[in-house]
């Protein structure tokens, strides 16, 4: 399955200036991709456009060789940078970590998320806490649901099964380990391909595994989750 | 002198459980440190462990449903909650963690003259100061917070503490977000505050970060401190390291050994009787499992273990 933006160019205003014009990046399944970029030069827009988030001024994002569904799943999910702001406050968690789609059994236990915490509301996590949530619910039982649809075959559905069970049973690392932030050990990262580069500065920012993207600095963790 | 003493702080939420209980949660327990004026004293843990509500114990920002008991002392006065509302903005700042923090409906220029104007005037050059400093353009002070990528909001965030002249700051993760030499520029100037005469409570995941400007480190652990270390403790393969979640922690560093800790922090719901950190630890005994060890002084810090030595 391939993710594809094919010359993406954004602006806010129809009149404004373009944030940035005629780019292009393609996932394959089972790839891992490093967008780099100082901060503001459009890191998170262009990840909104790849996941459906925000409608491309021009060009287009293909996933599987088809528009992006405009209404319901999205079989590309975006993890974003700041999670109090990607959950609705006044909703408990077991409702927003539904929204991706019924968690597959163990997922939740494996991102160090308490059962008791389902019963609260986002306030009531520490930031940390509140972006496992975020994870759990990218990585949710939608995927599987949205790709069969999508796609009868059946050794891709493996595929991606695989890579999900894979992804949930490792993320030992977990937001819980404080300083993985090092851009020394991301240097190492990823596969960070020049022809989607955003900016010019090599700052690692953001991520995309399969078809989650993860809008982060933390390359290093997100790598530790995938191995 | 020590400017920030917080001692056995306890803090718990009042949560409703069916119509008519409630039940209490315990959430950070017997939490003890100085930050003395002058010093940078970074707080690292894992999430959930208590950071941000320390910070915001100490600002007088708890929600309703939180009790604190234990002594919190500013400037040699109990801090309570009158002389907060008195003192915060003006001589006590937070940089917040969550970017929510800014007003929606001003534009972050005059948000950050506001901070200056608690403390007195010439807002607007200090403003234009701060940004230039940061890397912040100088339209950026015309734009609204939604108009902020994230990396620019946390470098507002700051700008709003850094401005605003106090002589306590707590910085609640200030750099996520941030390139290495933006997060490392955010460290230079919370330094050079420290240096100028401020005490600053620095908290954060970034442990090399803290330890590349910070004095003195102190590890969160399941609500409580388990060590209080020099930064230049950490060192080598940190034999001078106190505690064995502290050295568990250093040796994790892709540094150094990349070697993970197995487990998880324990629930404050379903804490351990003795040591809370005994169920990961491999130098528990029995005696771990039963009794809490007390948060003694040792070797110019202090640690919360039988063991330590």
């Amino acid at each position: 399955m391939l993710l594809e933006g094919k010359g993406l160019g954004y602006r806010y205003d129809r009149r404004g200036d373009w944030i940035f014009r005629d780019r292009n990046l393609s996932v394959a399944a089972g790839e891992i991709v490093g967008i780099a970029g100082p901060s503001g030069c459009g890191k998170t827009t262009f990840a909104k456009l790849l996941a459906g988030c925000a409608i491309p001024g021009e060009g287009e994002v293909l996933y599987g060789g088809m528009p992006l569904a405009v209404k319901g799943y999205s079989p590309v999910q975006m993890v974003f940078q700041h999670p109090e702001r990607a959950v609705n406050p006044r909703w408990r968690m077991q409702r927003i970590v539904a929204e991706g789609g019924m968690p597959e059994p163990g997922l939740l236990e494996a991102m160090g998320i308490a059962e008791e915490w389902l019963g609260r509301r986002p306030g009531e996590l520490s930031g940390g806490e509140l972006q496992r949530f975020c994870i759990a619910r990218a990585l949710g039982g939608g995927h599987k649901d949205a790709d069969r649809r999508r796609d009868d075959d059946d050794a891709r559905c493996a595929d991606a099964g695989a890579n999900l069970e894979r992804r949930a049973g490792n993320r030992e690392a977990a937001p819980a380990w404080p300083g993985l932030h090092q851009p020394r050990a991301a240097a190492a990262a990823p596969v960070v391909r020049p022809d989607c580069r955003v900016g010019g500065l090599t700052v690692c920012c953001l991520l995309l595994i399969g078809a989650v993207v993860l809008d982060c600095q933390d390359v290093v963790s997100a790598r530790v989750k995938q191995q | 002198m020590a400017l920030l003493e917080v001692e056995g702080l306890t803090v718990s939420f009042r949560r409703q459980s069916g119509l008519f209980r409630q039940r209490t949660m315990e959430v950070i327990h017997g939490l003890e440190l100085t930050v003395d004026a002058g010093q940078v004293v970074a707080v690292v843990g894992s999430s959930g462990s208590g950071k941000s509500l320390l910070a915001h114990a100490i600002m007088g920002l708890l929600p309703d449903n939180a009790h604190y008991s234990g002594s919190i002392r500013y400037d040699g006065a109990p801090l309570d909650a009158a002389r907060q509302a008195a003192l915060r903005g003006k001589e006590i700042a937070i940089v917040p963690q969550s970017v929510t923090y800014l007003d929606p409906l001003m534009r972050v220029g005059k948000q950050v003259r506001h901070a200056v104007a608690a403390s007195g005037e010439g807002g607007e050059q200090l403003q234009k100061q701060v940004f230039a400093r940061n890397g912040l353009a100088e339209e950026t002070a015309r734009l609204y917070p939604h108009e902020l990528s994230g990396g620019m909001a946390r470098r507002v965030l700051a700008s709003t503490a850094i401005v605003s002249g106090a002589k306590l700051i707590v910085a609640d993760e200030p750099t996520p977000g941030l390139n290495e030499e933006a997060a490392r520029e955010t460290a230079r100037q919370f330094r050079e505050l420290a240096d100028a005469g401020c005490a600053v409570l620095f908290i954060t995941h970034d442990i090399q970060l803290a330890l590349s400007f910070a004095d003195r480190i102190v590890v969160l652990y399941a609500g409580t401190v388990m060590e209080n270390a020099a930064a230049a403790d950490f060192a080598g393969d940190g034999e001078r390291l106190r505690h064995p979640y502290t050295k568990a922690l250093w040796q994790a560093l892709p540094g150094n050994d990349f070697k993970p800790l197995g487990g998880s922090q324990p629930h404050p719901d379903k804490l351990p009787p003795g040591c809370l950190f005994a169920p990961r630890c491999s130098h528990a005994s029995e005696e771990c499992g039963s009794q809490r060890p007390e948060f003694m002084p040792l070797r110019d810090g202090a640690v919360r273990c039988f063991y330590a030595s």
